[in-house]
Parts: C-alpha cells; sequence; structure tokens
C-alpha cells in the first residue's frame, strides 16, 4: 500500500515537474517572441531618418526621474505599512494587506478619476478645506504637476511594497535585534544596522517593480504630468499610431527596454550587496498587539493616514457607481443616489459570460504562472545553496517586465491574428510570472542552508529534495503569487485587446468600454466588482496565517 | 503538506487539460462562407455602440454574416491593418477620419470604392477623391462651457488664450485623441500660420492635457474646468441621457473644424464582396438612423430624422478644414511649445 501511495507520488511528482517545465517553456515563449517579432517585424517599416532625437532624450529622463521619485514614495509609505502587516496585530490587519490588489487589478483610469474627485480642484479635500476656512480658491492645487503625478503614482502603488516586504519581515530573525539590544543598541541604531539590511533585498525587489510599473504606465504621466509632458511610451505610441512609424516606434523601444534593464541592473548590484547572509529559522515570529501610548498615537496615525488619503480616493469609486444619470445636472459634486449603475451592469447579456471569461481565464493564467514560478525556482535554488547563478535568477524574472507593453501588443498581433483566450491567459502570465516568482523566492529564500543541505543530503535527488521539502515549506509563497497573477489577469484589459480573441469579453474590457463610452457610474461599478475579486483572493490567501 | 502540493499539481493539470479540450473545441468552428469581418474602434463595437445592430440589420438584409473585431481605438484599427497587411484579415475598416487618412494612404492598406448612395452625400463631406474613404457620420469639435461656472464664457477661439481664462481649460493630447489633434487643425484653420503664436498663449490657461476623450471629458463634468474641447453633438448626449442642459456647445466665429468618420474596403479583403454590400449598407438610411444616439455625431444622410435632443446641438455654418497632413506635420511642434 506505502509502496503504491509511493509510485502514485513519484509518478504526479514526474507529470508535476513536467507540467511546470511546460508552464515556464511558455511563459518564457509567450514573452521572447512577441518581443523579437515586435523588434525584427516591424523593422524597416517607416521613414528612416529620426528627428525627434532631442525630444526623445528628454522624455527619456524625465520618465526615468518621475519613475525613482514614485518609486521611492512607494517605498516610503509602503516600508511602515510593512512594519504593522508583519508585526503587530491590529483590527483591519488583513485588509491593509488586501490592498495590494488596488494597483494590480484597477485600471489607471479608474484610480485617476479616484485622485481627480478626492484631491482635484473641486475634488473632496478642497471642498472640506474651503469650507473650514472660507476659502474662494481651492488650496492644494499640487495635482496636475509634477508633483501630482510623483504623489500619484508613488501612493496609488505603496501596497506593492508593502506585499514583498511585509512576509520578509515576518521572518526576520528576532534573534539579531534580541542580541543588538543586549549590545546597548537603541532602537534608531538596530532598525539601521540590523533590520534594514536583512530586509534590503525585498525592498529593493518591490521598489524595482514600483520602478518598472510607473517607467511603462502612459494614462496618469499624461494627466497628472503637467502640460507638455511627454514620456517614452507615448513617444513610441505616436510614432506607431499616428505616423505608423514602426522603424522609430521599435528604437524607442529598443531604447526604453535598454534604460529599464541598466536600471534593473543597479538594482540587481545593490540586491546583491546587502542581501546575503542574513537567514532566519523558519519559524514564524509571533506578532504582538500594539502597545506604549506611542505606538498606539504612531499606529493610529499612520494607519488613519492611509485611510484618509488612499482609501478616501479610493471610496469615490463605490460611491460614483451610485451615481444615477440625474447627478449630471446637480452642482458643486453633490450626486442623486440609486442602484441604476448596478441594475444596468448586472443586467447586462454580455456581464455574466464576461464574469465566467474572467474567472476562467484568472485561473489558467494564475495558474500557469505559478507553476512557471516554481520550475523557475527549481533552476534558482534546487541545488545545493549558493551555486553562483545570483545575478541570472534576479534579472531573468524582470525581463518581462522591462519590455513595453505597447511593443510587446504588436509583437502578439504579428504572432495571432486571432487569438484565443489560452493563448490569452498564456500571454499574460508570460508577464506576471515574475510576480508569482518574488513571492515564492522570498519563501524560498527565508529556508535555512542548514535545511535545504540536509534536505539534498536525505533525499534521492535535488528534485526530489525541491518537491518534497523547499516547494511545502514555500507553500504559502506559492499561494500568494498565484493571488498576484490572478489579480493582474482580472485586471487586464491590454492583452484581450491586442490579440482581439473573437467574441471574448472580459470584465476589465467591459470596464475600458464603460469609460471610454462616459458610462462612468458603470465603469465604478464593474471597477468595484473587479477590486473584490482580486481583493478577495488576498484576502483569503492571508488569512491562512497558520499554516505551515 | 506533500499531499497538499500534490493536489495542488494535480488540480492545475486538470484546468490545463481541460482548456486545451476546449481550444480544440471552439477552433473547429470554421468560419461561414459568406461573413465579413470588420475592424473598427472600440465604442463602435461595444453592445451600446451601432455595430451590434448595424451587423444585426446588415445580416437580415444581405444574409452575410458581420464579425466585429474591436482593435482599440481608430489609430489601433489602421496600426493593426498596416502591421497584417502581407496576410489582411479584415475586410473593411471602420473609423478612419479625415485626420487618419493621410496616414491609410501611405499605409496602402486599403482600396478606393465608390458605393451605391454615393451620389446622396455631401461633397463637403466628400474625405477622399477616389473614395478611398466612404464618410458615415461627422461632427464639429467645439469649445463645450460648464454654465454653473463664474467664469463668462469665451466668445472667440482667439479669446481661449485670454489670461482669465488661467487653468481654466481640458484639452487632450494631440499624440494621443482624435480630439485633441482636432483641436490643432481648429486652431490652424482659424489662424493660419500664426497658431504657434496662439498655441504659446493658450499654455498657461490649459489646465492638463488629457491621454483620451473620456479622460478629459470625465475630468469636465468632475468640475475641474469650465471648458473643455469636444463635438458640438456632446449637449445633444447630456439632453438624451442626463436631461440637462448644463453643458453647452459654443459656437465661435472663426467657425469649427470637422472630424468625418469613415470606413473602407481593405486591399486584399478575404471577402471584397460581401465588403462592398458593406460599404453600400453603411449609406443606406436604415443604417444611418442607428448613428446619431448610438455615435452622437452627425449621419451623413440628410434624408434621417436627427432625434428630439439634437436641438441641444447648435451647429456651425463655417466648416474650415486644413489637410491632414500638415496637421500631423504640426503635432511635433505644438507639443514641443508646450513642453517648453
Amino acid at each position: 500500500m506505502t509502496k503504491l501511495r509511493g509510485r502514485i507520488a513519484s509518478g504526479a511528482a514526474q507529470a508535476g515537474s513536467v507540467i511546470a517545465l511546460a508552464s515556464l517553456a511558455a511563459a518564457a515563449a509567450g514573452f521572447v517572441v512577441p518581443a523579437l517579432m515586435a523588434l525584427l517585424g516591424t523593422a524597416g517599416m517607416g521613414p528612416q531618418e529620426i528627428s525627434r532625437a532631442g525630444r526623445i532624450w528628454r522624455a527619456f529622463r524625465f520618465t526615468l526621474a518621475e519613475s525613482f521619485l514614485s518609486s521611492l514614495l512607494a517605498t516610503a509609505v509602503g516600508l511602515p505599512a510593512a512594519f504593522f502587516a508583519a508585526r503587530r496585530n491590529f483590527p483591519g490587519r488583513r485588509f491593509l494587506l488586501s490592498l495590494s490588489a488596488v494597483p494590480l487589478s484597477v485600471p489607471p483610469a479608474i484610480v485617476a478619476l479616484a485622485f481627480v474627485l478626492f484631491y482635484g480642484r473641486q475634488g473632496a479635500l478642497n471642498a472640506f478645506l474651503m469650507g473650514i476656512f472660507g476659502l474662494s480658491e481651492p488650496p492644494v492645487a499640487f495635482l496636475y504637476t509634477v508633483y501630482g503625478l510623483v504623489f500619484a503614482q508613488g501612493l496609488y502603488n505603496f501596497p506593492v511594497v508593502m506585499r514583498t516586504v511585509s512576509r520578509a519581515w515576518e521572518r526576520l530573525p528576532v534573534e539579531l535585534e534580541e542580541a543588538a539590544a543586549l549590545l546597548g543598541a537603541g532602537k534608531p541604531r538596530i532598525f539601521l544596522t540590523v533590520i534594514l539590511p536583512g530586509l534590503a533585498s525585498p525592498i529593493l525587489s518591490g521598489a524595482a517593480l514600483v520602478f518598472l510599473y510607473c517607467f511603462f504606465s502612459f494614462m496618469i504621466p499624461l494627466l497628472f504630468g503637467g502640460v507638455g509632458v511627454t514620456t517614452l511610451e507615448v513617444e513610441l505610441y505616436q510614432s506607431a499610431r499616428n505616423t505608423l512609424d514602426f522603424r522609430t516606434a521599435s528604437l524607442i523601444a529598443a531604447a526604453e527596454t535598454a534604460g529599464a534593464l541598466a536600471i534593473l541592473a543597479l538594482y540587481s548590484k545593490a540586491q546583491r550587496s546587502f542581501g546575503a547572509g542574513i537567514v532566519s529559522r523558519t519559524a514564524e515570529r509571533k506578532r504582538r498587539a500594539l502597545k506604549g501610548p506611542w505606538e498606539r498615537a504612531a499606529a493610529a496615525a499612520f494607519l488613519g493616514a492611509i485611510a484618509l488619503f488612499f482609501v478616501g480616493p479610493l471610496l469615490a469609486v463605490p460611491l460614483r457607481s451610485l451615481a444615477t444619470s440625474a447627478s449630471g445636472a446637480r452642482y458643486g459634486g453633490a450626486l442623486d443616489l440609486g442602484l441604476d449603475a448596478w441594475k444596468n451592469l448586472l443586467g447586462r447579456s454580455r456581464f455574466l459570460p464576461a464574469l465566467g471569461a474572467t474567472l476562467g481565464t484568472g485561473l489558467l493564467s494564475s495558474a500557469i504562472a505559478s507553476l512557471a514560478a516554481v520550475a523557475f525556482g527549481y533552476f534558482a535554488y534546487g541545488g545545493p545553496p549558493k551555486s553562483g547563478r545570483g545575478a541570472l535568477t534576479r534579472l531573468i524574472p524582470l525581463l518581462p517586465l522591462a519590455v513595453s507593453p505597447v511593443m510587446l501588443g504588436f509583437g502578439w498581433t504579428l504572432l495571432f491574428s486571432r487569438g484565443h483566450w489560452i493563448f490569452l491567459a498564456v500571454a499574460q502570465a508570460s508577464l506576471s510570472w515574475p510576480f508569482a516568482w518574488a513571492t515564492l523566492q522570498g519563501s524560498l529564500e527565508r529556508i535555512p542552508p542548514s535545511i535545504r543541505e540536509s534536505s539534498l543530503l536525505l533525499s534521492a535527488g535535488s528534485r526530489d529534495a525541491y518537491v518534497r521539502v523547499l516547494l511545502p515549506l514555500s507553500s504559502r509563497g506559492i499561494l500568494s503569487g498565484a493571488a498576484l497573477a490572478f489579480a493582474i489577469s482580472v485586471g487586464d484589459a491590454t492583452l484581450p485587446l491586442v490579440l482581439s480573441v473573437p467574441r471574448y469579453e472580459n470584465l476589465a474590457m467591459l470596464l475600458f468600454r464603460l469609460s471610454g463610452s462616459y458610462r462612468f457610474p458603470e465603469a465604478c461599478a464593474c471597477a468595484v466588482i473587479l477590486a473584490a475579486l482580486a481583493g478577495s483572493a488576498f484576502f483569503l490567501q492571508d488569512g491562512d496565517d497558520n499554516g505551515h | 503538506m506533500k499531499t497538499k502540493i500534490f493536489t495542488f499539481f494535480f488540480f492545475f493539470f486538470m484546468i490545463c487539460a481541460s482548456a486545451l479540450v476546449a481550444a480544440k473545441g471552439s477552433s473547429e468552428g470554421a468560419k461561414a462562407p459568406s461573413s465579413i469581418t470588420v475592424y473598427a474602434y472600440d465604442s463602435f463595437t461595444a453592445d451600446w455602440g451601432p455595430g451590434p445592430e448595424l451587423a444585426k440589420r446588415f445580416t437580415a438584409k444581405t444574409g452575410i454574416a458581420v464579425e466585429l473585431v474591436s482593435c482599440g481605438d481608430a489609430g489601433q484599427v489602421l496600426s493593426r491593418a498596416a502591421l497584417e497587411k502581407k496576410s489582411p484579415r479584415a475586410d473593411v475598416l471602420v473609423g478612419i477620419d479625415n485626420n487618419l487618412i493621410d496616414g491609410a494612404r501611405k499605409a496602402g492598406v486599403l482600396v478606393p470604392y465608390k458605393p451605391a448612395g454615393a451620389e446622396a452625400v455631401s461633397p463637403a463631406l466628400v474625405i477622399a477623391e477616389d473614395w478611398l474613404l466612404t464618410p458615415y457620420d461627422w461632427g464639429q469639435f467645439a469649445m463645450i462651457f460648464d454654465s454653473s461656472s463664474k467664469t463668462a464664457p469665451p466668445r472667440s477661439l482667439a479669446e481661449l488664450a485670454d489670461p482669465r481664462f488661467a487653468g481654466k481649460i481640458i484639452l487632450m493630447d494631440p499624440r494621443t485623441s482624435t480630439p485633441g489633434l482636432g483641436f490643432l487643425a481648429w486652431t490652424m484653420a482659424a489662424f493660419g500660420s500664426d497658431w504657434p503664436s496662439f498655441w504659446e498663449r493658450l499654455k498657461g490657461n490649459i489646465l492638463t492635457l488629457a491621454p483620451g476623450w473620456d479622460a478629459g471629458y470625465s475630468l469636465f463634468t468632475s468640475g475641474e474646468a469650465p471648458l473643455v474641447v469636444s463635438y458640438t453633438t456632446s449637449p445633444a448626449y447630456h439632453a438624451e441621457f442626463e436631461g440637462t442642459d448644463r453643458y453647452q456647445a459654443l459656437i465661435f466665429p472663426e467657425g469649427h473644424v470637422a472630424q468625418i468618420e469613415g470606413l473602407g474596403l481593405a486591399k486584399g479583403a478575404p471577402n471584397p464582396a460581401g465588403g462592398k454590400a458593406f460599404i453600400d449598407f453603411m449609406l443606406t438610411d436604415e443604417a444611418q438612423e442607428v448613428l446619431p444616439l448610438t455615435q452622437f455625431m452627425y449621419p451623413v444622410s440628410e434624408t434621417v430624422t436627427l432625434p428630439a435632443s439634437f436641438a441641444a446641438a447648435p451647429r456651425s455654418e463655417k466648416t474650415p478644414s486644413v489637410p491632414s497632413a500638415e496637421v500631423a506635420a504640426a503635432v511635433e511642434r505644438a507639443v514641443g511649445i508646450l513642453s517648453k
């Protein structure tokens, strides 16, 4: 009986590794092939001269600067958030963590609208301040400047940093901190010399993800960055769209990718110089309740600020979904409330199929992304510890994020003139598996070398050790990564349009169509559903706190 | 825990397998012999857009099935067709307007076709003498004014540069948006070679250049600024769906540049006969009457009765125009002025 079970187990492991490898191959092909197609296939399709070199260079510097500053702000907000989420128990902790769904699944157009409704000239904040102080002009007027751009992008993306850092913080070895305290180090010193170096690697990963997100974003820089602002992605879009100058477009794309890679190489270098050396025991640290007046005050101030300045604007989205069409005639931001938009949306004949498409594609894409991450993990961590694959294992997963989505879209168009939803799931996974990998890697990193070594020694082979010991120890990382990949798929309206799968519509596309045709209350209702879907994936897996 | 991981693998294997089976099943449904493929922008194919209703009526009339493919915006319709030039999939491209026609001609993705009923189209609306594109609807660009604002409305296009409108105008980026490009064309038509100096004076009055019409217009209706560029027909939308006349289209003495949307036969179309039949159909009143309340644009047919809400839409008799190649060339300069 045990023999049979053993056989089934090894057969399943065999099948599992084949599927995992196939997923990794599919995810890699899903990115590499279209990227090459885009660069090669479009070459020589347009005029040869580059007349805009000067402006493109300025666009490059601007994109670099705003993305860097945004990732800095996201880190500054994400770090304390990660501390509270990892080390303290308080009501709303899981809700705080599930905010990660927002930057991944709520489209920028809706986030921009939310920020306008809150921080805009007629927004809630200005209306409040003008009412209190009897002002005639709105006092908060930074939204449509470069500060507004960095503020919006940085704040919007802080949950990405919070998520990558909080998991690592949970497992930072307490012994080192205790030893430092014993040797007389004060709290600030412990933070700077013990905690921060220990967290440097996840902080840099999170910041790099935010940087890349901002580097290739389009909507928010144009809307908030100030009049006449230009980013590389806008220049690229203009070349491809208005002038059908695919040659210039591919040159810009190449420059963009080179720039992004250079920055990533710097991050990777910084990560290597910080990251090594600190490994914890596997046991997770207990979170304790907030204690002492100072800690309580700090928590209340920080979490209150998050609630007000991040959640506050987002509340505008569900509120807008309750606005009836008569609100158009109302003055001063007043709304006529009603369920019209919800009734319209839920009553659409396309709604249920779109919900099904969203769930089906999301599950498949998240499965492929997770399996790809698992397979990649074997290359990175399957052998003996420290076998010198560091730089590659850090850089390869970030490659898909270093290519312009607009350009990748052209590659996909050249490859498939008629997509299928399965290709769509593969294409999404090819872009989302780095996120799944980031969380799995976080879990794998925290397995002490002693366990890795003894598992290698005691198992039949390195694959056996990986599947039977390392993966089970990292199960939470896998699940967390699957939730991330699911959220990314759920929020994606770009790839489905690019691949133009016949008769396919998911909720993100429906949302894009609703907001594009000036049906904002309905678009907001749709955004609420998307955020709830993605958010509940996080909520569910964050809840599994004792399973390791 | 081990079993958990195996369950995980097993579960995902099953999903992948069933997905593959589903893929195989659905790819067997081959294209019917008598069908056409139409590439269009997204708001045309959306279920509240004109596409589905037009397709239904066309199929009922001719028996030819229509597959509507959304490519994003009109620019993406064109770039997709350009990318597929070697093996075209589309029979008809919808949504190429008078500002994109130059690009479409250079890209060589269309062939001229003069449809039945072409004679009834007003000469002012004919985008291409050789009928590379057939116009199906049109509108005039205009500034929309929020009458609840304390600011008095401008009386001319030139007055938009007046310092009293500092930070009070929402425009769209001419690089990424049709109304954005339309506004540039409008200033070129109104001020001739002086347009750059107008833009220099206008710069301080622009609150933001939105990436697209929808983002810019939603900022406007959220009260961020009292003026936005849109179409003279926009108030008809508010009248029809919101029952308000709060937002008004301003008619300026300089005249109003028009956007004329067209459709054309794809070069190398798999089903050219079907494509031609669809273009013919778009000029019939049966098709034209669908457009006003789905597109909020004027139909090209003069015999279609307009809905009552269109009474809220003023119309300028003066419709100057600028060649699309000149406008495209001016985009660089306009953006250059703004980013200085």
